[in-house]
């Protein structure tokens, strides 16, 4: 696996969120309560995360409290994507 | 990997009288899809052959959703099986319905008490608790074999089973951290209930989100009396796989995933 930029996930993960046509999420919004994401959208974020970025989320990676906003989310996606998540 | 409980499905004999009902207990009306064609991998679990069901989902502020499907026109209404299922709503003007009580030791494990009701619009009865906002609260099912029941919940589908404090009574819960998609599972020990159906009025099946449904259904394999062939999906504009499942009492699980798609 390859480390990630933290920016780089950010920015893929405006993308996502502007795809799905919600209001604008912001970077410390808790994407369950402003982003729109039920769960069927969570499974959507997850397989595209995993497509986007080559890695495998597990429970524990959904456990962690950063799997809450854009910020924490792209820390963490940075993390597993060079192996030390 | 199992993230949580998506709904409760419960079977009503049509669409527009339930919305009213769901709608008045505090619900908001979602996704619809009339008429959504039956997969031939859901015929074992059906009491009568259809090729299509007509389907919505309700959503609470607070606990899972409701999904209302309508197969064929039913001729008896009443509940026969699957789970019963504990909702918060503000009071309504059903009377309490006789019938089979929950234990009492049911009530001590989720600390509150309620009164069966009757949803003549759904078809259905359930436990009702008064509350200032509508929302599931737990559902129930009546077990035979308690502790092959438990493995099914557990080891099949990740809930976690709290401290037991009563040799009837089990409490579940969905390990899901996002409050919405958690949900207690109160495994009560008597004889088992009828095997349930999808077609079967009352709430029939529980639906859980998995991010990998052919993985979980191997792993729920294990521990379930059935399971059905994987299939997929179109709901509006997402691409499903889904996987009926049948629990060591005859327990209804439905397993939701998404389909993994191309990078976007």
């Amino acid at each position: 696996m390859s480390a990630v930029p933290k920016e780089v996930v950010s920015a893929w993960l405006r993308e996502w969120f502007a795809a799905r046509g919600t209001p604008p999420v912001r970077p410390t919004d808790d994407i369950f309560a402003s982003g729109g994401v039920d769960s069927l959208a969570l499974l959507e974020l997850i397989v595209a995360i995993e497509s986007r970025f080559g890695i495998r989320l597990e429970e524990r990676h959904l456990a962690d409290e950063r799997f809450q906003t854009p910020d924490g989310l792209a820390e963490l996606v940075g993390e597993v994507a060079r192996g030390a998540g | 990997m199992i993230v949580g409980v998506d709904h409760v499905a419960l079977s009503a004999p049509a669409l527009a009288p339930a919305t009213t009902a769901l709608r008045g207990a505090g619900f908001e009306l979602g996704l619809t899809r009339d008429p959504l064609s039956d997969h031939r991998a859901k015929l074992p679990f059906l009491a009568r052959a259809a090729t299509h069901h007509a389907t919505a989902m309700y959503h609470a502020k607070q606990g899972v959703a409701v999904e209302v499907t309508v197969h064929a026109p039913m001729d008896v209404v009443e509940v026969r099986s699957g789970y019963e299922v504990l909702l918060m709503a503000p009071a309504g003007d059903s009377g309490s319905v006789a019938g089979p009580e929950w234990p009492s030791e049911a009530w001590a494990a989720i600390g509150r008490r309620g009164a069966a009701r009757a949803w003549p619009e759904l078809g259905a009865r359930f436990w009702h608790v008064a509350g200032p906002s509508a929302g599931v609260l737990a559902v129930a099912a009546r077990v035979a074999d308690p502790e092959r029941s438990v493995r099914f919940w557990t080891e099949g589908l990740a809930l976690s089973a709290s401290p037991s404090t009563s040799r009837k009574v089990r409490v579940l819960r969905s390990a899901s951290r996002f409050g919405s998609w958690s949900l207690d599972v109160l495994l009560h020990e008597s004889a088992a209930a009828p095997e349930a159906t999808l077609d079967a009025p009352g709430f029939p099946c529980l639906a859980f989100v998995s991010t990998d449904v052919p993985r979980d259904a191997d792993r729920l394999a294990r521990h379930a009396s059935a399971v059905g062939e994987t299939f997929d999906l179109t709901l509006g504009d997402r691409d499903l796989r889904l996987v009926f499942a049948r629990g060591p009492s005859g327990e209804l699980v439905e397993l939701v995933g998404v389909l993994r798609t191309a990078p976007r």
